[in-house]
């Protein structure tokens, strides 16, 4: 697995939910909100930004894995297929998805790193000069599946008055698991430093007497 | 130039598309799992994170907390579409 990939293809491929016939009811409705209702579908990706993201990324020392070719059997993962379902859905805006390997030991990038790669996407943004205005989404988190309501609160708070020591300190035992995807937090963390915190969402969400469940959070910057 | 307008973070848990009837339900799969993490990431069993744990999360899981906060979550996605719609964003 890179540690961090481009995909510069011409489209993301999203396919209908496909899952055994064992898989319990509840569990294909909610998988439901990642996927094609019926048909797949291609969302378009900005190849000529994936490529210049990639080029200016590598200039700034990041080692970028780069791949225009995808599965098209199983298509955009989660992370993908929700944004691309649930926020932007219907709207003609190309992506270029950034994969972070936030999950799979041993070659995750630290917390520092994410930051930096959020501060280096950003100045690399500015070297670009056939479009406009882009926008960036980190998407998971936050921890799960053991809610740590302290550490949660730590992030939001942290989104609210942007706090490099703090993103770059989060110790890594904290950051396994489902925890993991609040790397891709802390590499937009690093591409904020020149907006304004607009708001945010918290939700302690529990679903078993253990504590079990996921730390839904929400936060924009503009 | 081009410029970063706008940014955002979100959850993508698959319970975001579960109704508050369904959300418990996804308590079955912790359950399942073979091993846990705590909060400080060291393994455990589902048993040890409960004996792990100093505080009650009964009071966190009743039906009208777990719809509160459902629809909080939901109005927040629909609010983040908004505005996502509204930066007229290139890419």
């Amino acid at each position: 697995m890179p540690s961090i990939l481009i995909y510069g293809g011409e489209f993301l491929h999203n396919v209908p939910l496909r899952l055994g016939p064992e898989a319990p009811d509840y569990w294909r409705k909610a998988r439901q909100q990642f996927h094609e209702l019926k048909q797949p579908c291609d969302y378009p990706v900005h190849s000529d930004l994936a490529k210049r993201l990639t080029t200016e990324l590598i200039n700034a020392n990041f080692d970028i894995s780069y791949s225009c070719s995808m599965d098209q059997e199983i298509g955009e993962g989660h992370a993908f297929g929700f944004v691309h379902q649930r926020l932007i859905k219907d709207l003609d805006v190309p992506v270029v998805p950034v994969i972070i390997n936030t999950y799979y030991p041993p070659n995750q990038p630290g917390p520092r790193r994410c930051y930096e790669l959020g501060r280096s996407i950003s100045a690399a943004i500015r070297k670009i000069d056939n479009i406009d205005r882009v926008g960036i989404i980190a998407s998971g988190g936050l921890s799960h599946f053991t809610i740590d309501e302290c550490l949660d609160r730590q992030i939001i708070e942290a989104c609210k008055e942007n706090k490099p020591e703090f993103w770059t300190s989060i110790p890594r035992n904290k950051l396994k698991s489902g925890n993991s995807e609040i790397r891709n937090w802390i590499t937009v963390a690093g591409t904020v430093e020149h907006l304004a915190y607009d708001w945010s969402v918290y939700e302690p969400c529990y679903r078993t007497e253990a504590g079990t469940g996921c730390g839904m959070a929400f936060a924009v910057w503009r | 130039m081009a410029k970063i307008v706008f940014a955002a973070g979100t959850s993508h848990s698959p319970a975001l598309g579960s109704t508050k009837e369904d959300y418990l339900l996804h308590g079955c799969r912790d359950r399942e799992r073979d091993w846990q993490l705590d909060i400080n990431g060291n393994r455990c069993t589902f048993d040890d994170l409960i004996n792990k744990t100093n505080r009650s999360f009964s009071n966190k899981i009743a039906p009208e907390i777990i719809e509160k906060r459902i629809k909080n979550c939901k109005k927040a996605i629909e609010k983040m579409r908004k505005n996502i719609e509204a930066a007229s964003l290139d890419a």
